[in-house]
């Protein structure tokens, strides 16, 4: 590796450390904002983010970042990489929201698109944690003016 | 911890209508989303257009064709019975654009939109009981997002307009009159329509400044008319289609497609190419083209619904690349009753404050 090569500590919120070379880590426009206001120290805190997560993190920035790979081959990967658990693909955004890193933000939320797109009201409320604050006989309203798109 | 909100909404405006319309019962906040105009910018940007073909049926249902040959429906118009006795089954009174229809028969001016199910009724006019022959189409003008419904009135011989109505929607509570001819060069977002008079003609309308100019045809066009066929049956022949955002004027020969299909398509100066179905694809005259079954709002391709009549009737569609000059086809899996292909993109643009719910009001 080369001497001008610079790494950043991240430290997620369940106090596990991940030295990452900065060219990567860069890809979080939040972390891009914390180095060129340079407040950074020694150690990023990523309070939101937990090391399960960032694992998964750090891997898809690793292979998007891989000098000489194809565009084929980043479909692939990336196509096998949304392919988890709700509940990691949850965590996933909310980390790729937190920092702020749009291309892999928008890759999850197509994958969110496609897994709800067939479901139903009630699977809805559940997914995204949706109050139903309707009445039954309003509810049932809007299923009738709505009836086709049930079908 | 849940998703926030900012995100979830940026997931639905990547939805498709459908889902976004069975969503509605969600909740009070989803219910409502899908008419607030941040969304529709927001989802403009995000949902990437249906690029297949959307079939009207005569009972209000509208079909998706997928590529595998399967017809998805698409939505069911609750309103249309009441249009359907009223709409001529031979006549093909349809107008079309990016995402929203308009259709009328005699006491009857309706605009719909089959992502939403909305279906809503133009004010009509006394004036209609006194004339022969009027037309709508409606038309989108990106720049201020802004349809507009044109009505064209013609005068007792079919051939000479006499007035020209204009109605915003979302804007106008009533039919504006406009003054009609005038002078300008630079034509965008338009309406074309063939006129007679004081020729065979083309009309365009611009949706923004709201103004009509004839457009000059080439000689070539003109040498290619059978003026004949023209007074005797009408310009049914030929169809003005839209092909890659430019103006295509096709000629189809009377119901056999035996002989060759003429295309112009208006780029610097009219473009002539002429092509025939594939040899293969004609046993005779075992292929019908289905008169109404053409893609008028295209992209690189032509799309013909057309029956074989083999030992079952059965509907295919051919795809005619004007770049490529290629073909390719598909059967229909599923029987639809084709009145109409459209190139069809879904709209969010809600009708709710637009004319009326169901009858009729005159003005």
């Amino acid at each position: 590796m080369s001497s001008s090569t610079k790494f950043l500590t991240l430290k997620t919120c369940d106090d596990k450390k991940f030295v990452l070379d900065e060219a990567i880590a860069v890809r979080s426009q939040t972390i891009k904002n914390m180095v060129e206001d340079d407040c950074v120290s020694n150690v990023i805190p990523l309070p939101n983010v937990d090391s399960k997560t960032m694992t998964k993190v750090i891997e898809y920035w690793k292979k998007h970042s891989e000098e000489g790979i194809s565009k084929d081959m980043l479909m692939d990967f990336d196509k096998a990489f949304v392919k988890v658990h709700h509940s990691i693909l949850h965590a996933l955004i909310l980390a790729a929201n937190f920092l702020n890193d749009k291309e892999m933000l928008d890759m999850m939320c197509q994958e969110v698109v496609d897994r709800i797109k067939g479901k139903t009201p009630e699977e809805i409320r559940k997914e995204f944690d949706i109050k139903n604050d309707f009445t039954p006989e309003e509810e049932e309203e809007i299923r009738k003016e709505n009836a086709w798109a049930f079908e | 911890m849940s998703i926030p909100q900012d995100i979830t909404i940026q997931i639905f405006s990547c939805l498709p209508a459908k889902s976004l319309m069975r969503f509605k019962c969600v909740s009070k906040f989803y219910n409502t989303i899908v008419l607030k105009p941040y969304f529709a910018d927001i989802r403009s940007s995000n949902y990437s257009k249906i690029n297949g073909c959307l079939d009207g049926d005569f009972d209000g249902l509208f079909y998706s064709i997928e590529e595998d040959g399967n017809a998805t429906k698409s939505c069911q118009l609750d309103n249309f019975d009441k249009l359907c006795p009223h709409i001529d089954r031979i006549s093909n009174y349809f107008g079309y654009d990016n995402g929203l229809f308009c259709t009328w028969e005699e006491k009857y001016i309706a605009i719909f939109n089959p992502a939403t199910g909305e279906v809503r009724y133009l004010p009509y006019l006394k004036c209609f009981d006194d004339v022969s022959s009027f037309i709508f189409s409606i038309g989108f003008e990106p720049e201020e997002n802004k349809y507009k419904v044109l009505l064209t009135i013609y005068k007792q011989n079919h051939l000479e307009l006499s007035r020209a109505l204009v109605f915003t929607l979302g804007i106008d509570n009533s039919w504006r009159e406009i003054i009609t001819y005038g002078e300008h060069d630079y034509i965008i977002f338009v309406i074309y329509r063939f006129s007679y008079s004081p020729e065979f003609c083309i009309v365009t309308f611009d949706i923004k400044s709201e103004i009509f100019t004839t457009l000059t045809m080439s000689i070539e066009f003109h040498n290619n008319i059978d003026m004949n066929i023209i007074d005797k049956y009408g310009h049914k022949d030929y169809v003005l289609i839209g092909v890659n955002g430019k103006l295509g004027i096709m000629y189809i020969p009377r119901f056999f497609l035996t002989k060759d299909i003429h295309i112009w398509i208006l780029k610097e100066e009219w473009e002539h190419q002429i092509f025939e179905f594939p040899l293969e694809w004609k046993h005779e005259d075992d292929i019908y083209l289905h008169r109404f079954g053409i893609c008028k709002y295209g992209d690189e391709e032509i799309v013909f619904a057309t029956w074989i009549e083999t030992s079952d009737d059965v509907l295919a569609y051919f795809y005619y690349h004007v770049k490529n000059k290629s073909w390719r086809y598909f059967k229909a899996n599923e029987y639809a009753g084709v009145n109409s292909i459209f190139s069809y993109s879904e709209s969010l643009f809600p009708l709710k404050n637009i004319g009326l719910p169901t009858t009729i009001a005159e003005e």
